[in-house]
């Protein structure tokens, strides 16, 4: 979707607003990673995930920001039948020549720090208590400088996905304003990537290849995850629905009110799920379905009625619980926070279904066209290049510690010392498996 | 060091240029066609070809099953280290 010319004050003030509570989203995601993971871990875990935060941040600033740019701004183009295809954003580095005025070009800056350090939050789910904090930021800081700008500038900066209306006349092009595909997916097929690049943790799989359960540390830190996400949600998808859909103060309640229904929803689709599959409803679980009901809902929550937001978030609460039991029992993904099935899946399911159940501008002919088009892309040309970059720091660095940190711990290994020292340890954390 | 990254499989590097190539019947389909139905069914044709990039990669990083495999190199190295 190509963006309107200005923001009204009360665009601006309300964006300000939003992006002051956008970053709980990334405080939740840490908090769920770390309740996830074991206790002997916890401690890394947060620490990586502020890292991940700073590195993207820095990078993104320094770099993807340059490559993101903004609709209306400086960017290379080319013709293909007569049409323009933007590819990349041709701005200076260190948001030079930026205007600090609260233009919508640093909002959208503002926002893409943000939203690069949520991205890089989510392969740490999936890579949590066996990946290196040097790799960690290493990864990071590609993902933040390139990966997440490259794709965010075809979505959110005029780039070729968002014009795919404007020169092919697909419903007003590929709409993704609250970040599933920019933020989600990206991050959630980086996740992918880290889960079968870094192997599965030791004692996972057993000599017959099946998985024992390794169960999250604190089902607390996970459950209260969800709800400081959801505010944070709240403020991305605003910020998102005012900056790339130019939607007016009055239908904020929309995105709201569908990004509060797609999470409920989403825990409700999953609590179900596990009560039919397991006879009792499965806390991480739930809380899984919540952010899968959050990721999917965030793509067109300007654009989609009520019961829509409804039914998405409660089908994808429902497929993040069944993809979470299929990845590790039936393709031997080992992925602690669930990231690929939130993030991707539901990711996927979100753009999609959005795309044919939302109500656009124009009567939306051809938007589901458009949404595929842009989910093609994140498969297709986005999961093939962050497995060969991440392929090669795994080449050149190496990113899973060594056999024995592992099994004395992240906390102990890498920072030297526990996030509980109070704690009894238990010895089956040390037993082999 | 992963069991994956020690394994190479010729499934995983075809699995991603499918990957690619499927893209790429995307991007054709809308550079170059103009009627509706014919840009939908080649857009669908594209997934299709990613769809099978992506099992391909997926296949590829599943490690072999003790039934099928018979050598217990096949297994992860942490595994073959506490068997020993």
């Amino acid at each position: 979707m190509i963006l309107p010319p200005g923001l009204s004050d009360t665009q601006t003030t309300l964006c300000i607003g939003a992006l002051l509570v956008a970053p709980l989203a990334c405080a939740g995601l840490a908090l769920i990673n770390s309740g996830l993971g074991r206790a002997r871990s916890a401690a890394h875990t947060m620490t990586a995930a502020m890292c991940v935060v700073a590195v993207a941040a820095c990078i993104y600033v320094i770099c993807g920001r340059s490559w993101q740019g903004f609709s209306g701004e400086a960017s290379r183009t080319f013709l293909i039948g007569g049409k323009s295809w933007n590819w990349i954003g041709t701005l200076s580095p260190f948001l030079a020549g930026i205007a600090f005025d609260g233009s919508p070009a640093l909002l959208a800056a503002w926002l893409g720090m943000i939203a690069a350090g949520l991205t890089g939050l989510i392969p740490l789910g999936s890579g949590s208590e066996r990946w290196r904090l040097g790799a960690i930021c290493t990864s990071t800081a590609v993902l933040a400088g390139w990966t997440f700008p490259l794709f965010a500038h075809w979505a959110w900066g005029g780039g070729w996905l968002a014009q795919l209306g404007a020169n092919y006349g697909l419903g007003i092009g590929y709409v993704d304003v609250g970040g599933s595909g920019t933020i989600h997916v990206v991050g959630g097929l980086t996740a992918l990537t880290m889960a079968w690049l870094l192997g599965p943790r030791r004692g996972k799989f057993g000599y017959d290849g099946m998985p024992s359960a390794i169960p999250g540390h604190n089902a607390v830190y996970i459950l209260f995850g969800c709800l400081l996400a959801l505010v944070g949600w709240t403020g991305l998808n605003f910020a998102g629905a005012i900056l790339f859909a130019g939607v007016l103060p009055g239908r904020l309640a929309l995105v709201a009110v569908n990004t509060l229904l797609g999470a409920t929803a989403g825990g409700l689709g999953a609590a179900a799920m596990t009560r039919v599959r397991f006879g009792k409803p499965d806390s991480s679980l739930t809380a899984n379905g919540w952010l899968g009901g959050l990721v999917s809902v965030s793509a067109t929550c300007a654009f989609l009625p009520p019961a829509a937001a409804m039914l998405i978030g409660l089908a994808a609460g429902g497929l993040v619980a069944l993809c979470v039991e299929l990845f590790e029992l039936h393709l031997d993904i080992d992925d602690p926070g669930g990231s690929v099935s939130v993030h991707a899946v539901a990711g996927i399911w979100g753009l999609l279904a959005g795309g044919a159940l939302g109500r656009f501008p124009g009567g939306g002919e051809g938007q589901f066209l458009a949404q595929v088009v842009g989910v093609a892309t994140l498969i297709g040309f986005v999961l093939p290049m962050t497995f060969g970059v991440n392929w090669l720091i795994e080449r050149f660095m190496g990113q899973r510690v060594a056999p024995d940190a592992e099994r004395q711990g992240m906390d102990l290994a890498e920072l030297g010392a526990g996030a509980y020292p109070e704690f009894v340890t238990h010895t089956d954390d040390f037993m082999q498996r | 060091m992963a069991e994956s990254s020690t394994r190479f499989d010729p499934l995983k590097p075809a699995g991603f240029v499918l990957l690619l190539t499927g893209w790429f019947l995307v991007l054709a389909a809308l550079a170059l066609l103009t009627k509706p139905a014919a840009r939908g069914a080649f857009v669908a044709a594209g997934l299709g070809v990613e769809s099978l990039g992506l099992v391909l990669v997926v296949r590829s990083h599943i490690a072999p099953k003790p039934d099928s495999m018979r050598q217990e190199h096949a297994r992860p190295e942490y595994i073959r280290e506490e068997r020993n």
